[in-house]
């Protein structure tokens, strides 16, 4: 005890130096006290997401990619794009330029926010840097630029770099144009810059004199219900000094108002320079002279679409002839640009990054908005890397299936559905697409499960059969004398949560289907502003009209039923109405005005009627479409006659979706452009939810009311689940505040593990599934150090089953049982028997069990409830047949390896004294005999052969390890082969126990006899006691 | 025990009335770490342990293990699967195994990168203890948050250029963490390992349990170390390569 008082206080004496002593802190929530709730991906990767910006290197002879996304983060990958990690998920998701240092090629440069500006485009934060190959990062300045489109290092000097900052897309501001450090990013200079409405929309430096660079300056705006590019801003821009000086370029091009411009001179030739220019009559030029002077070439539409998505030129390395010009598909000229034609028909459209390698110019990566491409043969056909799980969703759904089945829709990428979780990890074999064009709105016929209601854009509303693929065009088609509708590009679409039979699709009117949208009844009046200021879209564009329904306006965004009341029905409108009805659409209430500090026309992102108490819902806006970044998160608890704000630190981002649990109603999820935030007592704290899910934007949430799951769409990284919220909804302030607790999870339902065949290499995206077992959850308050840490598992009459190890963090941990007690102990052999079940051991019957938690001399206890799994529909009487069947094996495998060890135990207790024995004493040919039958018995119970299983040996112990993982590994009734065996087996360890008592019997007295008389210890058999207690530890 | 309980308060208040750290050092670090563990000396009387625990590789498959330790480098091994027993052992020089599992029971040699794991697991005393006299660097890279826990960040690079971060909690500067880069069938992955449960061993602090992942990874194993004796009898051909085949089939 004094040495241990001495320990104690030296250790506080140590301690006192360097790491003092800190005191209690206050039980409050942050990212770390969800600990081990960790969101899981599924994908899905089988399409992909807009890939923005890419960047490749050879080091040594290993190819090292780094792919930068529109709205999920950088990948990179090692191995030449078949396998990618994400390395920048602490950040903005949004990328725009990516670029390595030609010098050194661990050093990345990023510019944030992508700058192919769709609606649907994310916000950046400027530019970051890193030296170490992407493992970590420093933000380097231009914050306020939103979005950047290029990055250039010069050649040799590696501090001297040059930004091409797009600027704010839907606002003015000044830090916008060329910039220039030399320095490498401390310090910045606008090098050329037009005003605060015009920022670079491309720019390009000649590969051989690095002074010498070109510069498409841009005027562009978007608004929520129109878009401009072109303007008094734009223009082409030199410089041959390095930015110190810029000359505008006109001599060939466009006369008037120019748009986005793009341009790059030819690495083989630089004097050769190719530009496409978006004027009234946008074009392909080309230059001779260094792009002083100008000449226009082939017209073509290829080459011409929708300039503000595609700009970019990509000159092959050697051919200064060959020109790529990615756009809706990628157009090639191979004669300076005289002739154009399409190439990479096989990808996904839309095309945005375009990587030749230098080493070999006909290996090409192709950035689209449907993911990553590669090419071996200059781009005539293509392999798609679907290893990118960075698919942009807008609103996903869940059915009732076991397991549940996810839906969703997503930007460029149609509607598709994929299972929650499979045998195996879900990959992308298990999604299968169901719509077209940019999916949105998803939702299973609750009747009908194999009928889904899903939307492409701009309320192109349709009924999908899935098992045939049968489509129906549902969309609400105007009646005699009702005025055109307008339906968002994101319609609102929704299922009543209270009528199976209830479909709901929103114009500016809302309408209800009652007949799986065969017809729809209108159940309101404009539910908008009716604005016709911002029903322009016809004309929206600029220079190049650019109509696809993105712009439309005025429309209704959101829908959600009242749960427990169909005729309480919350619409929200993308020009910022918030309206309500209580009596299923013949009277409406415009809310807008009752909520505090909420600029107007506000669009509405997200309602959710409480399903705990009426009267009280939540509701998010988002004015990002302006400029307004705020975050708007409100709750009304009077039917939204007066509305609270629930923002807090730390909150960040425009709000865009929130769910209440549907079990605590203090449990809030809120889904911003940056993340996903929790709070556990109603909105009063938030914490950022980082277990997994990076600082994307979540577009919705759903929880599953059967798994207790949380579905999160992102718009960046596909689907992610937060399997089983049940801990985290007992997480109350009482709980915080303990030192450490038990917390319960959802009812356990015992499955044997299975598994299922894969062998597709590498490249191939592979997700997660439900975690298998009971999981048992604890919360620490601080990082457990000193003492054990362990959870024990009792079965119902108290006895010990098994001790599980533990984690040991901060704040939430889980950990699984398998519902199953200790492997019985095998005899040891020379083969491995090849079954699965039999490495593990009996699964408990149902029951309450009890967990018990040892924190140190503290303890924990909860019940535990395990049940079989209800859809595997075994009868009560064969799971118990099957519990005994496999106890009685558990218990013969055990009798056999008693056995065997007491054989092996008296061989080497003889072979000790033989080798004590002189080579002619009497004894030792006792003992050599005795051991000689041990052994000889031995090898009819066990394989003894080298070789493994391979060498196919079998004896008693293999028979009856194969037979007890048999049985083992099926939850319901034993077949008769099984238990017919099972009694040939025991008989044989009957008979091998007869044999083994008679071998000893018939030598051992007059062996022992003789080692008495030498004054040796007796040979002696080991009794069960004592063996037992040598398996306990 | 009261009197413990009065000398610690004490201290405490000893402590509260300090003025601020300076700026820690590495040097500072380290001596926390061998004192929270006990001190030096405590450390360098212990020769030799014997572990038993069981490894965790899977959802209720779980397996026996031994580990025998001596100094200045020597390690053993063994766990059982079905009945068979693994050994993986390194005497200072050689590391070899017994895999019987795959049908061979003839001890192999370990080599590469391997081998190199195995001399690093099979080192007594770690990076930390007399470390001015090892020859690793040690590089202080400030604090980070590990799982929510303030930790002190230490690069350890060996002298052929391999590294590890090892975590130590500010609050006893005990190890909770390190992370290691290393090569599993041709590619690099990040291996971290999280320590708990300290408990006193002959005097000083050892972790009594590990739980091992790969970064980024799911899944992972879990060791718990049941029971630690010091000073034990080891002879040292229990870590020399046997010459024939061992009694691995018993």
């Amino acid at each position: 005890m004094a040495a241990r008082g001495v320990f104690l206080a030296g250790l506080v004496l140590a301690t006192a130096a360097v790491c003092p002593l800190t005191g209690i802190a206050a039980a409050e929530i942050d990212s770390n006290t969800f600990g081990d709730m960790q969101a899981r991906s599924i994908g899905p990767a089988v399409m992909g997401g807009r890939i923005a910006a890419m960047d490749a290197v050879w080091i040594d002879d290993r190819l090292h990619v780094y792919v930068g996304t529109a709205t999920g983060g950088i990948w990179k990958s090692d191995d030449g794009a078949t396998t990618f990690e994400p390395i920048f998920d602490d950040h903005t998701m949004s990328i725009g330029a990516l670029t390595i240092d030609p010098s050194n090629p661990e050093t990345i440069w990023v510019g944030t926010g992508e700058a192919w500006p769709r609606n649907s485009v994310s916000v950046g934060e400027g530019v970051f840097k890193s030296t170490d190959g992407g493992e970590s990062w420093k933000q380097v300045g231009l914050t306020d630029s939103e979005r950047i489109v290029e990055i250039l290092v010069h050649p040799e000097e590696s501090d001297t770099v040059y930004v091409c900052a797009t600027g704010h897309l839907w606002d003015a501001n000044e830090e916008r144009g060329v910039y220039k450090t030399t320095d490498g990013g401390e310090n910045w200079e606008a090098v050329l810059q037009v005003d605060a409405d015009t920022g670079c929309g491309n720019l390009a430096m000649d590969p051989q004199e690095p002074d010498v660079l070109y510069a498409g300056m841009w005027q562009f705006r978007r608004e929520p219900w129109f878009f401009t590019s072109g303007g008094p801003g734009s223009g082409l821009y030199r410089t041959t000094d390095g930015g110190e000086n810029w000359e505008r370029v006109t001599e060939g091009l466009p006369e008037g108002e120019l748009g986005r411009i793009a341009v790059a001179p030819a690495p083989s030739r630089p004097s050769v320079v190719y530009a496409t220019v978006e004027a009234e009559d946008t074009g392909f030029f080309r230059s001779e002279d260094l792009g002083k002077t100008w000449t226009r070439k082939a017209q073509s539409a290829a080459v011409e679409g929708r300039p503000f998505y595609f700009s970019l030129i990509v000159v092959d390395p050697v051919d200064h002839n060959r020109v790529y010009k990615p756009g809706t598909t990628t157009a090639l000229t191979t004669d300076g640009g005289e002739n154009f034609s399409t190439i990479a028909g096989s990808t996904h459209s839309d095309h945005h990054a375009l990587w030749i390698d230098p080493r070999n110019v006909e290996h090409l990566l192709l950035g689209t908005d449907g993911g990553l491409y590669e090419s071996h043969n200059r781009g005539r056909s293509w392999t798609f890397r679907n290893s990118l799980p960075v698919s942009q969703f807008y609103q996903v759904s869940f059915d009732m299936e076991r397991p549940y089945n996810v839906y969703g829709g997503l930007q460029d990428n149609g509607t598709w559905w994929g299972p929650s979780s499979a045998l195996t990890p879900v990959m992308n074999k298990h999604w299968d697409n169901i719509g077209q064009g940019d999916g949105f709105h998803a939702y299973v016929d609750k009747k009908d499960n194999d009928i889904v209601y899903l939307e492409w854009q701009g309320g192109r509303a349709q009924r999908v059969r899935k098992s045939n693929g049968e489509t129906k065009d549902i969309q609400p088609l105007e009646a005699k004398g009702e005025p055109k509708y307008r339906f968002n590009w994101n319609a609102a679409m929704h299922v009543s949560p209270n009528r199976d039979d209830t479909l709901y699709i929103g114009a500016q009117f809302l309408f209800r289907s009652r007949d799986q949208g065969d017809s729809w009844e209108r159940i309101s009046p404009d539910l908008t502003t009716d604005d016709p200021e911002k029903q322009r879209q016809g004309e929206s564009g600029g220079l190049t009209i650019d109509n696809s329904t993105a712009e439309n306006h005025c429309s209704i965004y959101r829908i959600a039923e009242q749960p427990g009341n169909e005729n309480t029905i919350w619409v929200g409108t993308d020009d910022g109405n918030l309206q309500l009805t209580r009596d299923g659409g013949r009277n409406w209430t415009d809310l807008t005005s009752n909520i505090p500090d909420l600029p107007a026309n506000t669009w509405v992102t997200g309602i959710d009627p409480s399903p705990h108490t009426p009267g009280t819902a939540f509701a998010v806006f988002d004015g990002h479409r302006t400029g307004d970044m705020t975050t708007y998160v409100y709750r009304t608890d009077d039917w939204g006659k007066s509305w609270t704000s629930l923002v807090k630190e730390p909150i960040e981002g425009y709000a865009l979706a929130i769910r209440q649990d549907l079990v605590n109603p203090k449990l809030l999820f809120l889904g911003t452009e940056f993340g996903l935030y929790v709070s556990v007592d109603g909105g009063g704290a938030w914490a950022r939810f980082k277990g997994n899910v990076p600082r994307v934007g979540i577009r919705e949430i759903q929880i599953h009311p059967r798994e207790h799951d949380l579905i999160l769409g992102t718009h960046g990284r596909g689907i992610l689940i937060v399997d089983d919220l049940t801990p985290l909804r007992n997480l109350t302030a009482e709980t915080l505040d303990a030192k450490g607790a038990l917390l319960p999870s959802r009812v356990a339902f015992m499955t044997s593990p299975s598994s299922s065949q894969t062998f597709n290499g590498d490249n191939e995206f592979v997700g997660s599934t439900a975690p298998g077992g009971a999981t048992i959850a604890y919360y620490l308050k601080k990082r457990h150090m000193f003492g054990d840490l362990k959870i024990e598992i009792y079965d119902p009459e108290g006895n010990w089953i098994t001790t599980l190890p533990t984690t040991k963090r901060r704040g939430l941990n889980r950990v699984s049982w398998s519902m199953r007690g200790r492997a019985p102990k095998i005899p040891p052999s020379a083969s491995l028997v090849p079954q699965f079940f039999s490495f593990l051991g009996p699964q408990v019957p149902a029951g309450t069990y009890k967990v018990k938690l040892i924190r140190g001399k503290e303890s924990y206890e909860m019940p535990l409830r395990v049940e079989p799994h209800p859809d595997l529909g075994h009868s009560a009487e064969d799971l118990a047949a099957q519990d005994k069947a496999a106890a009685r094996l558990y218990a013969l495998v055990e009798r056999l390896t008693f056995l065997v060890d007491r054989l092996i135990d008296i061989r080497d207790q003889a072979q000790t004294h033989r080798d004590g024995l002189g080579e002619k004493d009497k004894l030792g040919g006792r003992l050599d005999d005795l051991i000689e039958a041990l052994e000889k018995e031995r090898a009819g119970l066990v394989a003894t052969r080298k070789g493994g299983f391979i060498a196919g040996e079998e004896q008693l112990r293999e028979k009856l390890t194969s037979l007890y993982g048999s049985v083992n590994g099926f939850e319901g009734k034993p077949s008769k082969s099984h238990l017919d065996y099972a009694d040939v087996l025991e008989s044989e360890v009957a008979a091998a126990e007869t044999r083994f008592a008679g071998l000893l019997g018939d030598r051992l007295p007059a062996i022992n006899g003789q080692l008495e008389r030498k004054k040796l210890q007796a040979l002696a058999e080991k009794s069960r006691e004592d063996w037992e207690a040598e398996q306990r530890r | 025990m009261k009197r413990t309980m009065t000398f610690v308060l004490a201290i405490l208040a000893l402590v509260a009335a300090l003025p601020a750290a300076a700026e820690t050092t590495l040097d500072e670090i380290i001596a926390t770490n061998i004192e929270s563990k006990g001190g030096l000396d405590a450390i360098k009387a212990i020769k030799s342990m014997r572990i038993e625990g069981r490894m965790q590789m899977g959802p209720g498959m779980e397996a026996p293990i031994t580990v025998e330790m001596k100094r200045p480098g020597s390690m053993r091994i063994e766990f059982v699967i079905q009945g068979m027993t693994g050994i993986q052992a390194y005497d200072g020089e050689t590391g070899w195994q017994v895999m019987p599992f795959t049908g061979s029971t003839e001890p192999e040699k370990i080599t590469g990168e391997e081998l190199e794991n195995l001399a690093d697991q099979a080192d007594f005393d770690g990076p930390f203890v007399n470390h001015k006299e090892r020859s690793e660097t040690l590089e202080y890279l400030g604090t980070e948050e590990v799982d929510g826990t303030p930790a002190h960040k230490i690069k350890v690079t060996k002298e052929n250029g391999t590294e590890t971060i090892v975590f130590l909690d500010t609050e006893y500067c005990l190890e909770i963490k390190a992370v290691a880069k290393t090569n599993m069938q041709g590619m690099e992955v990040e291996m971290a390992t999280a320590f708990g449960d300290y408990k006193e061993v002959a005097g000083v602090m050892m972790a009594h349990s590990m739980n091992q992942s790969v970064v980024g990874a799911q899944a992972g194993q879990a060791i718990t170390f049941e029971k630690i004796e010091a000073n034990v009898d080891l002879a040292d051909d229990r870590f020399a390569m046997p010459a024939a085949e061992p009694a691995a089939t018993e």
